[in-house]
């Protein structure tokens, strides 16, 4: 069985090929597929009378923001009140809070970043996010354990960093398409010669750079000691993945991202978040990995959306008090685009037939905000919503309906989803199992 | 006569520090009044960022014990990286380096806090190919040195390159590995591949991407003279130490106030510095680039983005470097360099010359660094008082505003058409805003004549009358203002804004703000800038002798 479509991942500016691989056909045979997670993020909160569906459980009426979704209703769940209960707990400013507690249901350590109460600083979220646990558990025979990409999201601080290693350790997303393309890609298409000669020089320079490495570990300070460690562990990933995915470079093609386009420019912000959800969703197919997240800017988001005629930025115009019918219409229209977003990959996942089904349905994909609200900050009623069932997992084509659940639950229904048995995730204080309801 | 502690100064406004009440008035019926504060605020938690000196005063730094505060290890920041790379391959035309973004500790890039991910470690292996594929392809200016590409010329290169790229002395088993890998790459392969390899290697190792400092088992220790070449040099070059700085080094010599001081003024002199210094102050005013700068604006273009920059870049060298390096020149001078963009913005003629000519400013409307475009419209963005107000309290009096509430209900309406002014007052009369606000809008209202690039104004986009009345609260010369000038002008005789301009200095060359422990540190830095008559550039070869400077924290 050879599956080929090279018009599948067709984004905006660029054509995309799913590169073939002998590990798809294995899955095929069997007819066992992986089950994976997407978590996707939109910032500064959304408009709740614009957003929240109308009705009931099975007969819910897709609000304006969500109305992109209709193709997908039967494969959706939307969670109306569940709170980010931890997020009244500990330091931080409002978007600190929601951006660090999102994934890691857990409060800010402290640390350098302005912003934040208390001390007038918080450093970086104070547990391991979600999707980094779940990488943990069913990554680690994977090429890459997990991949986290994303568009503008600006600096390594507390506003821009969702996905945790642990404690105090962000997981930087990448947000150059041709660097992400460079990193999964590069050495797939080449002779196989050629890459044999090269896997064996980089043996050798990380090599003499993990013996480098035991020699400084006794020389940096206690408190710099992790910061080494990690690193040190990252070397080793890179060397485990010169003797993984020794196939791909027989099977896979290189595929195209067209013409060269400025990532960090407002006005590329759709083409490039299309190109890196296509490479997501490429991954996916690939099997390179089963965990990945698509970060859309950052908390405080500053990015315009003049491709659908709002010029203002969107932090500001989350700011605006409830009756500015001008602001409001803008910020409905910005998550209605994010909502088409998540169609789109919902869409692209349906194409890829996997047993019965599509991929969509061995998929979680979340989408997430670190606030409820803009303009209050407040860390109540996130807007969630989900697709996909995780291979039957959920029962989906459901509006939720939650009074004061906290968000660590659905973590933990995340996990469960995924296969990753827990009852807790994140401080257990701000936990009381999985979220009530999702699995019908 | 000894000038008063600047740091108790800032301490004594930090301890009257308002909480979230209080009330201001920023209406008068005539323009020309000024603001009224109506009563007096809270003093509740403060969170300026220089915490109380325990024991130690300015009179008593002289017999103090050596303290300071502990400085993280560093991770080369991006430009660090590839001005490094630049340095230790001279006359070798290096590609530059792009990574994922650097953290940014008080607005300065150092990677001090998040150790580094998967991610980074891939970008670091391919910038590392990279680099020496790039050095390799030139091999008649990387083995110049060399009679023939033999062992002989492969040791060299180690003792050379491998000093310094580690900026030290090899220690004997590091330079075995060194030859090691080369060897492999030369048996199996070619000499190139070897060299190639070893460069690959060194580029990826701790020694070189981290600036380590081999601390003690006692609470505070000297650094060695190795590292110490190494702070002056990515203080001052944001680059690697030359040899004379290594060779110095090597024979003990840093240990030496007075060389330190000597190699200080030498380093200055050199063109690295320049740039790096102006990066810093670039840095410093937010306005090193507009990545998340987003306008309504057709004029924003990314030609003017680089425009308004090149404005700032030029006028921060030409004060530092030509010009008398004052702050308060920085602060008040009344030229300033235009291209044809930011002719546009003032109103003034560029004449003919394609680049940037200087010209002379209306002393009323413009007034130094601050009311440059750049910076105007870098935080002039959404509720423009709000965002210039924060940012003048926070990078030139050193006092972070509170946060935000965690959760505000019935936030204060607005409506389209609503000066700037109404709304600032709308939140200063809110309970849940007020407080706050008191410290940020009224100083960013004397910025209400610049549009949201810079442009003097008299009317805003809707039609409402501007002008520049504000206030300044909780600093050290409170009252009134009458537009930028006026603010411009007051922060030149303003000790919080000088011990501020230590603190950014001192912030930049340790990633992390002055503690208790560094007060006679802070305090040397200020005790320069006041005995140069404000000289940044006294202050910067002050502080390279300092404790902070010249010592490490271990615990």
């Amino acid at each position: 069985m050879r599956i080929h479509r090279r018009n599948f991942l067709r984004g905006l500016g660029a054509t995309v090929a799913l590169p073939m691989l002998p590990s798809l056909n294995a899955y095929a045979q069997d007819g066992n597929y992986p089950k994976r997670l997407l978590i996707m993020f939109s910032a500064n909160g959304t408009v709740p009378a614009t957003w929240i569906p109308s009705g009931g459980e099975t007969d819910f009426q897709l609000s304006d923001i969500l109305q992109p979704l209709a193709p997908h209703r039967d494969h959706l769940l939307i969670l109306e009140g569940v709170d980010m209960v931890s997020a009244r707990n500990g330091i931080g400013d409002g978007h600190q809070k929601g951006m660090a507690h999102m994934l890691t249901g857990t409060e800010l350590l402290p640390g350098p970043f302005q912003g934040g109460g208390g001390a007038g600083t918080a450093g970086y979220a104070g547990g391991i996010s979600v999707d980094q646990h779940i990488a943990n558990e069913v990554g680690q025979n994977d090429v890459f354990k997990s991949l986290e990409f994303g568009v503008q999201c600006g600096g390594s601080n507390n506003w821009s960093r969702m996905s945790y290693s642990g404690p105090d350790a962000p997981v930087a997303p990448e947000t150059n398409p041709y660097n992400a393309f460079d990193r999964i890609f590069r050495d797939i298409g080449g002779d196989p010669f050629g890459l044999e000669r090269i896997r064996a020089q980089r043996q050798s320079v990380l090599d003499f750079v993990k013996d480098d490495f035991d020699s400084i570990r006794n020389k940096v300070a206690q408190a710099d000691l992790h910061r080494i460690d990690a690193h040190f562990d990252h070397i080793r990933s890179l060397e485990g993945r010169l003797s993984m995915g020794n196939d791909l470079g027989v099977a896979c093609e290189q595929p195209n991202l067209g013409q060269q386009i400025n990532p960090d420019n407002n006005d590329n912000f759709p083409v490039v978040g299309q190109l890196m959800m296509d490479m997501i969703v490429m991954a996916f197919a690939c099997n390179l990995t089963k965990v990945a997240t698509m970060q859309f800017s950052r908390s405080v988001s500053g990015t315009r959306f003049p491709w659908v005629g709002v010029d203002d930025r969107h932090h500001d115009l989350s700011h605006e008090g409830d009756n500015n019918a001008d602001a409001v219409t803008k910020l409905t229209t910005i998550n209605r685009w994010y909502a088409e977003q998540f169609a789109y990959l919902c869409d692209q996942m349906k194409q890829i037939p996997e047993g019965n089904g599509t991929m969509l349905d061995n998929t979680v994909i979340v989408w997430c905000n670190e606030l409820g609200k803009g303009n209050s900050h407040t860390r109540n009623n996130v807007p969630y919503v989900m697709a996909g069932s995780g291979g039957g997992h959920f029962q989906t084509g459901r509006f939720l309906e939650y009074n004061d659940d906290p968000h660590n639950n659905l973590l933990v229904s995340l996990c469960n989803a995924m296969g990753v048995q827990t009852n807790t995730f994140g401080n257990p204080a701000y936990c009381t199992g999985p979220l009530a309801g999702l699995t019908g | 006569m000894r000038k008063q502690l600047l740091i108790a100064a800032v301490l004594v406004g930090s301890t009257a520090m308002v909480g979230c009440k209080g009330e201001i008035a920023l209406h008068s019926d005539n323009p020309g009044d000024g603001l009224k504060i109506n009563e007096p605020v809270d003093p509740a938690e403060n969170n300026f960022n220089l915490p109380p000196a325990n024991n130690v005063t300015a009179e008593t730094c002289a017999d103090a014990d050596t303290a300071l505060g502990q400085t993280p290890l560093r991770r080369l920041t991006a430009v660090e990286y590839n001005n490094t790379v630049r340095d230790l391959l001279p006359g070798i035309a290096v590609p530059t380096q792009n990574f994922s973004a650097d953290e940014e500790i008080g607005g300065f890039s150092a990677n001090v806090v998040a150790p580094l991910g998967e991610l980074q470690t891939d970008e670091y292996q391919r910038a590392a190919e990279a680099v020496a594929a790039a050095a390799i392809a030139d091999g008649d200016t990387l083995f110049a040195n060399c009679q023939n590409r033999d062992e002989a010329c492969a040791d060299m290169f180690i003792d050379s390159f491998g000093r310094q790229a580690y900026r030290r002395d090899l220690e004997t088993t590091e330079r075995e590995r060194m030859k090691a890998l080369w060897s492999f790459g030369n048996t199996e392969y070619d000499f190139e591949t070897g060299i190639r390899l070893l460069i690959e290697g060194t580029l990826q190792s701790p020694s070189f991407l981290y600036r380590v400092e081999v601390g003690s088992a006692d609470m505070v220790s000297a650094l060695d003279n190795f590292e110490i070449a190494s702070r002056m040099s990515y203080f001052l070059w944001k680059s690697t130490p030359d040899t004379q700085l290594l060779d110095l080094a090597a024979a003990g010599q840093l240990s030496e106030p007075a060389t330190i001081e000597e190699q200080a003024r030498r380093m200055i002199a050199d063109p690295k510095s320049r740039n790096a210094i102006n990066e810093v102050v670039l840095q410093w005013f937010g306005v090193d680039n507009f990545e998340d700068v987003e306008k309504m604006d057709e004029d924003f273009t990314p030609e003017m983005q680089e425009s308004m920059r090149n404005e700032t870049l030029a006028f921060v060298d030409h004060v530092l470097w030509e010009d008398d390096g004052r702050l308060e020149t920085l602060l008040t001078a009344n030229y300033t360099f235009v291209d044809a963009n930011t002719a546009a913005l003032y109103g003034v003629n560029a004449g003919a010359e394609d680049g940037m000519v200087r010209v002379d400013l209306d002393a009323a409307q413009r007034k130094g660094i601050l009311t440059h475009p750049s910076v105007l419209a870098r935080h002039g963005f959404g509720s423009m008082s709000v965002h210039r107000g924060k940012f003048v309290r926070e990078a030139l009096f050193c006092a972070t505003p509170p946060a935000p509430p965690q959760v505000l209900e019935n936030p204060p309406d607005t409506f389209e058409g609503q000066a700037e002014r109404d709304k600032a007052q709308d939140r200063l009369d809110h309970s849940g805003c007020g407080g706050c606000h008191t410290l940020m809008d009224p100083i960013g209202l004397a910025f209400d004549n610049y549009d949201g690039m810079g442009r003097w104004r008299t009317q805003d986009e809707f039609g409402n009358d501007v002008y520049g009345d504000g206030n300044l609260f909780a600093t050290d010369i409170d009252g009134d203002l009458t537009g930028a000038a006026d603010l411009a002008q007051k922060m030149v005789e303003s000790e919080q804004v000088a011990s501020c301009v230590s603190q950014q200095f001192f912030r930049y060359a340790f990633a992390r703000n002055a503690l208790r422990e560094d007060v006679c540190s802070v305090q040397a830095m200020e005790d320069a800038l006041a005995r140069s008559n404000g000289d940044i550039k006294e202050m910067l070869v002050a502080m390279a002798t300092t404790d902070a400077f010249r010592y490490r924290r271990n615990q």
